[in-house]
């Protein structure tokens, strides 16, 4: 009896997984046509994203040619939007009308009641073809614990999806390859190893999350406050040190500051760990696009939100921000590092995306090293 | 703004700039409740921010940092006196000794001020890294050095790049106009009375420069508070905060937590108030009118041999603090990657070409352009307006117009631009006119330099003896025509000064515009911000270059202009 409720609680299980990842996406031709139409007549629309001006470039020249609206694309960090969106729409004088970015700006956008439902919103046929997503159709993120049902509402709609190998090293300094969590412990790495600074908003956060989850808060401490690893914001200035072996082993690095010196031929290598966790987390990086109310031009948002989702902007973005699309017919080949691709091979058992995870296991080991270094 | 035609009074009725008396009024109160709503109302906007239970308790009782961060901050600003007198003696030398290339010189110093500061860090980070620092590897192959001998992650470097490229320059800036308006007929008395160079300096040189000095390195302490860069690029990975760094920090939480910053910025506001108060009242104890009428005398001195040592001195300061950043910003600009030599053909023009054809590039440049002239000609005007005020008339209110011209500098640009934006957003009106337009990061900039604008435009005025505004009513000028007729020309190189120090703040400033600027309103600084953001630091050097080679053009026209009136002292 036991084994049968199993089953059958199983089977539920996998289905509200598989209708949470079709959501209530429906390809409506006659209103994608409407919104295209009523999208021109708005003539532009305003998105911000992240600081990027090759990507700001190459997206705005696209989406002009591909639809003919104007695309006034604003990077810049994400804590400058989000205090300026906040500030518009209390004012009720809201000039963004999407915003490109990950999903804990999602939430919080969504938390204040600032977005769009995504439900509903994806009917370009061309997105909801089979076989066009790695996950079988587009994934929508929760809007928050409200739960991850079809007709549950939806915050972002997640277009990458990849492996953030959070670990660097200079392999003309490490000879000795690092194999498990526990070799950076050794004594010869103390004062050697750089991160992101885990206190503020960023890349260094995941890694103190995922190591807690995968050794334990004990070791995020022994390996943070007893190696006396060096902190800093600067994702440039990280791995130029580990480029230039000055501290030759770096966590939290990101993919476009690594890949400047590593496409100069210099010593900097991802290092896999086989942990039994899938070495790395998932996440999506800056691949989320999410609407906002009230804006200015609500069809031209709406018109970009399906347009990047198409392989056109897929390969724009792809190339541009080294995130691998969840599109499967997109392949920029060697502008993206294996280091970043999702291997099929292995079972990732961390997802940054996850809202449940995010808010709860993964704020607790974040808190957890936080409390151990200087405030 | 009193009518030019204004019936001549005797000179007697006339101690204030504007004397009738409803009018005055009218106009004091006016003034103060523009400069008020300018100046107070951003500040008030972080003060009530600041404002929540425990807030205050939490940022300063439990952040060691926070508190750290502080004393860092205070430690770092003391370069500012020092600096100033540094800078004091370098500007005296320069206009009041006959010196060989003092010309060169003073625009050399001028130009190292505008110079970007990120590229500047980097490249001494290049030569003074304890790791791969080229100035330490050539130090290491001396046979009686073991260890590196420099370290540029440290308060000593922070203090080291901060001095050379930015403390000492922009007190050359600010003091040499002082300086040109000095009559040297004073220095000259005192020597035909028997003083000796130094005594002459130091009874009479001194003293009459003193508010100019003063002002100089009140201002330069307060905006050494603020600076940012440098801080965080040395100090960070070694555990240097600073006060500026941690508001960096706690507006860049997502989402930004802008009370603890409001919080901190309150603390330094009202010790900043404090010290404003105290200038205030030492400064009205001064009275250094140097400009007579009488005409002035501008003979330099003029010193045997040392002043060719002098000068080489001045030429090798040049040299470390413009010649190599310089130096290494066109160079940086042209490489594949920033301070790599080694690797496979090192220099590219690909970041050129990424910057010129990006497609936002013509509009920022031309946005830059028009924030920079207006913010500089509209802000010289507007403070020299209130200067005028504040200095000559008897308007009421005026001393609290005095003060709230500092308050712009008392809170980090950053949150000046977000409480602006709340009242942009908040009122209409404000709204309608500026909102999304270069108006608003016009105004906001004019704001922003208020403090440096009246306050050097002040010790200016109060250089000029009031006699000659008196003789100016006397013949019939009203107070507005002796203001635009006689004040103005007297304080050119100032104004000069001011506007192209206000010109160069509009083409570099990142942290006050950034919630003021549109998709549409975009400017050069942020682009270079974008680039810099996106790792690309070459692309952000292109930007640099280009940004410097303007300000420079710009420099060498206002100065040439400026100077002219007094000819080439």
């Amino acid at each position: 009896m036991l084994s049968r409720l199993t089953l059958v609680f199983a089977v539920l299980t996998l289905v509200a997984a598989l209708t949470t990842s079709a959501g209530a996406q429906v390809a409506d031709p006659a209103k994608w046509a409407e919104i295209q139409k009523a999208a021109l007549i708005e003539g532009e629309l305003n998105v911000t994203g992240p600081p990027s001006p090759p990507l700001r470039a190459a997206l705005s020249a696209a989406f002009k040619a591909r639809h003919g609206i104007t695309l006034n694309y604003f990077g810049e960090t994400t804590g400058a939007i989000m205090a300026r969106i906040d500030s518009e729409f209390k004012a009720g004088k809201l000039s963004i009308d999407a915003h490109i970015g990950g999903m804990s700006t999602c939430w919080v956008f969504a938390a204040r009641g600032q977005l769009l439902d995504m439900n509903g919103k994806l009917v370009d046929p061309e997105l909801l073809k089979p076989g066009v997503w790695r996950l079988g159709a587009p994934k929508l993120n929760e809007l928050s614990a409200t739960g991850t049902g079809p007709n549950d509402p939806k915050c972002a709609f997640q277009f990458t999806e990849w492996v953030f190998t959070f670990l660097f090293e200079n392999p003309s300094v490490i000879k000795t390859p690092i194999t498990a969590w526990n070799d950076l412990l050794k004594p010869e790495f103390k004062d050697k190893i750089v991160s992101f600074d885990v206190r503020s908003s960023g890349p260094g956060e995941t890694p103190v999350a995922y190591l807690g989850k995968v050794m334990g808060d004990a070791y995020t401490k022994t390996l943070y406050v007893g190696q006396n690893v060096k902190l800093s914001t600067d994702s440039r200035q990280l791995a130029e040190w580990v480029a230039r072996g000055e501290y030759p082993l770096g966590i939290g690095l990101v993919p476009f500051a690594v890949e400047i010196y590593r496409k100069q031929g210099l010593p900097i290598a991802a290092v896999n760990v086989n942990d039994g966790f899938g070495g790395a987390p998932l996440t999506g990086g800056f691949g989320a696009v999410m609407l906002f109310k009230n804006t200015p031009h609500p069809n031209a948002a709406q018109v970009f939100a399906n347009w990047i989702g198409t392989k056109e902007a897929q390969e724009i973005y792809e190339t541009n921000m080294m995130e691998t699309s969840l599109r499967t017919d997109v392949n920029t080949g060697a502008a993206v590092p294996d280091y970043v691709r999702v291997n099929p091979n292995v079972k990732y058992a961390v997802d940054d995306y996850v809202y449940s995870y995010y808010i709860g296991e993964r704020s607790a080991h974040i808190n957890a090293l936080k409390q151990e270094l200087p405030r | 703004m009193a009518a030019s035609d204004e019936p001549a009074r005797p000179a007697t009725e006339h101690r204030g700039w504007v004397s009738t008396r409803p009018f005055q009024l009218f106009l004091g109160l006016l003034t103060l409740t523009l400069v008020a709503a300018a100046t107070a109302a951003p500040v008030v906007l972080v003060v009530i921010g600041s404002l929540q239970a425990n807030l205050w308790h939490a940022v300063f009782i439990d952040s060691a940092i926070n508190r750290a961060a502080i004393a860092y901050s205070f430690l770092l600003a003391l370069r500012a006196p020092f600096a100033a007198i540094i800078g004091f003696l370098i500007a005296w030398l320069l206009i009041r000794v006959r010196i060989p290339g003092s010309r060169f010189i003073e625009f050399a110093l001028w130009t190292t001020f505008f110079v970007p500061v990120l590229p500047v860090t980097l490249s001494w980070i290049l030569l003074l890294s304890p790791t791969y620092g080229l100035l330490n590897q050539l130090a290491k192959t001396l046979p009686f050095v073991t260890s590196a001998p420099f370290n540029i992650y440290s308060v000593a470097g922070i203090l080291w790049v901060q001095v050379l490229s930015s403390s000492i320059p922009v007190m050359v800036v600010v003091l040499a106009p002082a300086i040109r308006q000095l009559d040297s007929s004073f220095e000259e008395v005192a020597r035909m009375c028997g003083a000796k160079p130094f005594t002459v300096f130091r009874l009479v040189t001194l003293p009459i420069l003193a508010p100019a000095i003063l002002t100089g390195a009140l201002a330069g302490f307060i905006k050494s508070l603020e600076t940012f860069e440098v801080e965080r690029l040395l100090g960070q990975p070694v555990n240097i905060w600073v006060y500026s760094t941690r508001i960096y920090d706690l507006v860049s939480l997502e989402p930004p937590n802008f009370q603890a910053a409001m919080s901190l910025s309150t603390f330094i506001m009202f010790f900043l108030m404090l010290i404003a108060v105290a200038y205030q009242r030492i400064s009205i104890r001064f009275d250094y009118a140097t400009i007579l009428g009488r005409g002035a005398s501008s003979q330099p001195l003029r010193l045997g041999r040392s002043r060719y040592f002098i000068s080489a001195a001045l030429f090798l300061l040049v040299a470390v603090s413009l010649a190599f950043p310089l130096f290494m910003l066109a160079v940086g600009s042209c490489m594949k990657l920033f301070g790599f030599f080694t690797i496979p053909s090192p220099l590219s023009l690909g970041h050129w070409a990424e910057v010129l054809n990006d497609p936002l590039f013509a509009k920022a440049l031309r946005n830059s352009l028009i924030v920079a002239t207006g913010a500089g000609i509209g802000g010289v005007l507007i403070y020299a307006g209130i200067a005028q005020i504040v200095l000559r008339s008897s308007l009421p209110g005026r001393r609290i117009i005095d003060l709230l011209a500092w308050l712009p500098w008392s809170i980090p640009g950053i949150l000046l631009g977000i409480s602006m934006l709340w009242i942009i957003l908040t009122v209409p009106a404000l709204s309608a006119i500026f909102y999304g337009s270069l108006l608003s990061l016009i105004l906001i900039i004019v704001i922003a330099q208020m403090p440096i604008g009246v306050h050097m435009i002040k010790t200016s005025i109060g250089q000029i003896s009031r006699e000659l505004e008196q003789s100016a009513r006397v013949c019939g000028a009203g107070s507005f025509t002796t203001f635009v007729r006689i004040v103005l020309p007297l304080i050119r190189p100032m104004l000069v000064s001011i506007f192209v120090i206000v010109f160069i703040s509009a083409l570099r400033d990142i942290s006050t515009i950034i919630f003021l600027a549109s998709g549409d309103s975009q400017t050069l600084s942020l682009l270079m911000m974008q680039f810099a953001l996106s790792s690309n630091l070459e692309g952000a050097a292109v930007i640099g270059v280009i940004t410097t080679s303007i300000i420079v053009a710009v420099a060498f026209v206002a100065r040439h202009f400026g100077l002219q009136v007094f000819g080439q002292r």
